[in-house]
C-alpha cells in the first residue's frame, strides 16, 4: 500500500509538473510523438550551456537520434552511394580523419582537414571557420558539397522514401513518414549531439581539483606521474600559455584564435565568413580531447605527430597580423616561439595523453548500426 | 487515509505552481538597472583601429576589453544589506554600452549601492561561479591562485615601429576592486536607473603611471604589477543615478 501511495504521488506530481511548463516539444506534439532523449552529462560539464545550443524544434529524442545514427553510416546520402559521414568522421579517430584532406566521391580530394566530431552540443559554431551556426546547417554542406557527398536533397529525399525501412523511421521519428531535407540534418543534429566524452584523466584531474583541498592531492587522486604534473603546471603558465584557449572540461574555448600558422593570412578563416579582416586568420580552436587519436593536425592537416605541433609552437610561429595577443611576443622573438626545451615538450606531450577518453571510441552507442 | 490526503496537498502544490500569474510577492519591488559605457580617452569604446596615446605618448590599440562584475548590494537605511549574488559578463567591445538588470528589489530608501569590478572575495576560487562556458572560459589558472579572472585589456602598442601585443589580465585576491555609491536613493518608482561609466585611462594614469611596454605582455604571474593595477582600477568607475 505504502508504495502504491508513493508511486501515486510521483505520478500526479509529475502529470501537474508536465502540464504547467511550457514545453516546446509540447507544441511540435503533432511532429514528436516519441520519447525524449535523456543526454548524461559528465560531472563538471555545464548542464545549461549543453541545453542551450538545442533548437526549440528539434529536441532530442530517442527515435531521432536512431534515424541520426543510420545516416550518419548509411552512403545513401552520396551521390553514388560510396561515402557516408562516417567516411571521413571515423570512431576510431573521434571522428576525425587520420588523412590530411578526406575524400569525396569518385575519390575527390577536400581542401580542409575533417574536424573530430566530439561534445559537439556545448558549440554554437562549426566547421573551422565557424560558418555554420548549428549542428542542422552544419549537416547540409558536406552532402550538397561538390567535393564531398555530392548529392541532391531532391535525390536524397527520393532515396529515402524508396527505402524499405527510412520511411517507417522518419514516422517513428517525426510523428509521420514525411522525409524532408529539413528532417535528414535535424536527425543527423541529433545524433551528433549525444556524442558526449566526459571520461578522461582530464576529467578526473578537474573534478580532483573542484574537491581537493591541494594540488598535490588533486594529482594523486588523478594519478598523475610526473612528467604529466610537470606538462600540466607548464599548460597553465604564461610561457606555454595553452590554457587560455583549451582548458575546461572541453579542452577548447570554442572561439576563433590565429595560432601563427601563415604569415599572410588575408581573407581566410573566420575572416572569410565575417568579412571582418580583424578575423582574418583565425580559425576555431579545436578540442584536445582524445588529441592522440585525431591527427593530422591543424586546419589544413599540416602536422603529422603531436611532436610536431609540439615544436611548431616552439619555435616556428609565424607572425601574423591578427595572431592570439599572447604569442605574438614569442613569434618576434629570436627562437620563433614559446622556447619549450626537450623536456618541456616530452612533458607537455604526456600531459596531453590525458585527454584520452578510450570509452568514447568504444561507446556501442556511437558504432555502425548496420 | 492521511497519507491520501497528503498525496492530494503535495499535488495541490504543484497545481498551484503552475498558474500563469505569478503570486505578487508581498513586498512591492522594482528592477534596477545599470547602465555601463565604456569610455577612453574621453569617447566610447567603439573602434578598433583607433590609436591612443598613452601615458608616455606611447601609440596604442585596443582589440579586447572583457571583465565580470560581481555581488551588487543595495544598504537600507537601517544599515541592513540586501545581497545579491549578481555575476555579469561584459564584452566592452561587442557591446559598447551594457545594461545589467537586478530584479526584484524590495522598495524603499536605500544609503549605499556596492559591487564588485571582478568576482567577489567569497566566489573567486575554483567553481565558484556557475558552471557556465562563459565563466569557464574566465577561469585562473589553479597553479596561480586559481578562481577567475577579473578582466582582460588587450591590444597592441607601437614600440619604435614595431608592434607588439599588451595583456592586461588581472585576477586574484584581494586585487578586485570594491565601489560604492554612497546616495540615499528611493527605488518605489519605476525609474531605478544608474550609469556606471568605466574609463579604460585609469588602467593607465592612476594612482601608479603605467607606460604600456613590452612588460605588459604577460602579467599573471607578476604579482607586483597584478598590484600595480589593482590600485589603478579603485576609481575606474563613475557611478550616478539618471534622473528623469
Amino acid at each position: 500500500m505504502k508504495s502504491f501511495l508513493v508511486l501515486a504521488f510521483v505520478i500526479i506530481s509529475i502529470v501537474f509538473i508536465q502540464s504547467c511548463v511550457d514545453d516546446p516539444i509540447d507544441k511540435k506534439k503533432d511532429e514528436i510523438t516519441n520519447s525524449p532523449f535523456i543526454p548524461i552529462i559528465p560531472e563538471g560539464f555545464s548542464s545549461s550551456d549543453f541545453f542551450k545550443n538545442i533548437p526549440v524544434d528539434n529536441p532530442l529524442t530517442v527515435k531521432g537520434v536512431e534515424l541520426g545514427r543510420m545516416l550518419f553510416y548509411d552512403p545513401i546520402l552520396s551521390k553514388d552511394g560510396s561515402i557516408s559521414c562516417n567516411s571521413c568522421h571515423h570512431l576510431n579517430n573521434s571522428f576525425s580523419d587520420n588523412k590530411k584532406f578526406s575524400l569525396g566521391v569518385n575519390n575527390t580530394p577536400g581542401i580542409i582537414n575533417a574536424m573530430p566530431l566530439i561534445n559537439l552540443a556545448w558549440s554554437s559554431s562549426f566547421f573551422w571557420d565557424g560558418r555554420a551556426t548549428s549542428l542542422e546547417q552544419q549537416a547540409i554542406e558536406p552532402i550538397l558539397s561538390v567535393i564531398e557527398m555530392h548529392e541532391t536533397s531532391a535525390n536524397v529525399i527520393e532515396k529515402l522514401k524508396n527505402h524499405a525501412d527510412y520511411p517507417n523511421k522518419f514516422k517513428n521519428a517525426f510523428g509521420d513518414g514525411e522525409i524532408t531535407f529539413e528532417r535528414v540534418t535535424k536527425a543527423l543534429a541529433q545524433f551528433q549531439r549525444t556524442l558526449i566524452s566526459g571520461n578522461s584523466r582530464w576529467d578526473v584531474l578537474l573534478n580532483a581539483i573542484k574537491s581537493s583541498e591541494t594540488l598535490d592531492s588533486a594529482f594523486l587522486k588523478a594519478g598523475l606521474n610526473q612528467s604529466e604534473i610537470a606538462g600540466f603546471q607548464l599548460f597553465k603558465t604564461e610561457q606555454a600559455e595553452c590554457f587560455h584557449c583549451h582548458d575546461t572540461h572541453l579542452g577548447t574555448s570554442n572561439l576563433f584564435e590565429d595560432n601563427g600558422l601563415n604569415e599572410n593570412t588575408d581573407g581566410t578563416g573566420h575572416g572569410a565568413v565575417t568579412g571582418n579582416p580583424n578575423d582574418d586568420g583565425k580559425f576555431k580552436v579545436p578540442t584536445l580531447r582524445n588529441i592522440r587519436l585525431t591527427a593530422p593536425y591543424m586546419h589544413d592537416g599540416r602536422f603529422k605527430t603531436l611532436e610536431e605541433v609540439v615544436e611548431f609552437y616552439s619555435s616556428d610561429m609565424k607572425n601574423s597580423k591578427n595572431l592570439n595577443t599572447f604569442l605574438q611576443d614569442d613569434a618576434q622573438g629570436s627562437e620563433g616561439g614559446l622556447g619549450l626545451s626537450p623536456i618541456q615538450q616530452k612533458n607537455l606531450i604526456a600531459f596531453l595523453e590525458l585527454f584520452s577518453d578510450t570509452t568514447f571510441v568504444n561507446n556501442p552507442a556511437y558504432k555502425n548500426p548496420f | 487515509m492521511k497519507k491520501i490526503f497528503s498525496i492530494i496537498f503535495a499535488s495541490s502544490l504543484f497545481l498551484s505552481a503552475c498558474k500563469e500569474d505569478e503570486p505578487k510577492p508581498e513586498v512591492p519591488s522594482s528592477d534596477i538597472t545599470f547602465t555601463i559605457n565604456n569610455i577612453i580617452q574621453g569617447e566610447s569604446l567603439t573602434d578598433l583601429r583607433k590609436i591612443y596615446l598613452g601615458e608616455n605618448g606611447e601609440k596604442y590599440s585596443v582589440s579586447k576589453f572583457q571583465y565580470l562584475i560581481s555581488a551588487i548590494s543595495f544598504k537600507r537605511l537601517d544599515g541592513t544589506i540586501l545581497e545579491t549574488n549578481s555575476i555579469s559578463y561584459i564584452d566592452a567591445i561587442k557591446n559598447p554600452t551594457n545594461n545589467i538588470v537586478v530584479k526584484n528589489i524590495p522598495d524603499g530608501e536605500y544609503s549605499e549601492i556596492t559591487f564588485y569590478f571582478g568576482v567577489d572575495l567569497k566566489r573567486n576560487k575554483n567553481g565558484g561561479l556557475p558552471n557556465e562556458d562563459i565563466y569557464n572560459n574566465f577561469d585562473w589558472p589553479v597553479t596561480n591562485g586559481g578562481g577567475y579572472h577579473f578582466c582582460q585589456l588587450e591590444g597592441n602598442f607601437d614600440d619604435n615601429g614595431t608592434s607588439r601585443p599588451y595583456n592586461i589580465h588581472l585576477g586574484k585576491n584581494p586585487n578586485q576592486a570594491k565601489f560604492t555609491y554612497a546616495e540615499t536613493f528611493s527605488t518605489n518608482n519605476v525609474f531605478n536607473k544608474f550609469i556606471l561609466d568605466l574609463n579604460i585611462d585609469e588602467f593607465f594614469k592612476g594612482p601608479n603611471k603605467v607606460v604600456i611596454n613590452k612588460n605588459l605582455g604577460a602579467i599573471m604571474e607578476n604579482d607586483s604589477l597584478q598590484n600595480v593595477f589593482a590600485q589603478n582600477i579603485k576609481d575606474i568607475f563613475k557611478i550616478s543615478q539618471l534622473v528623469e
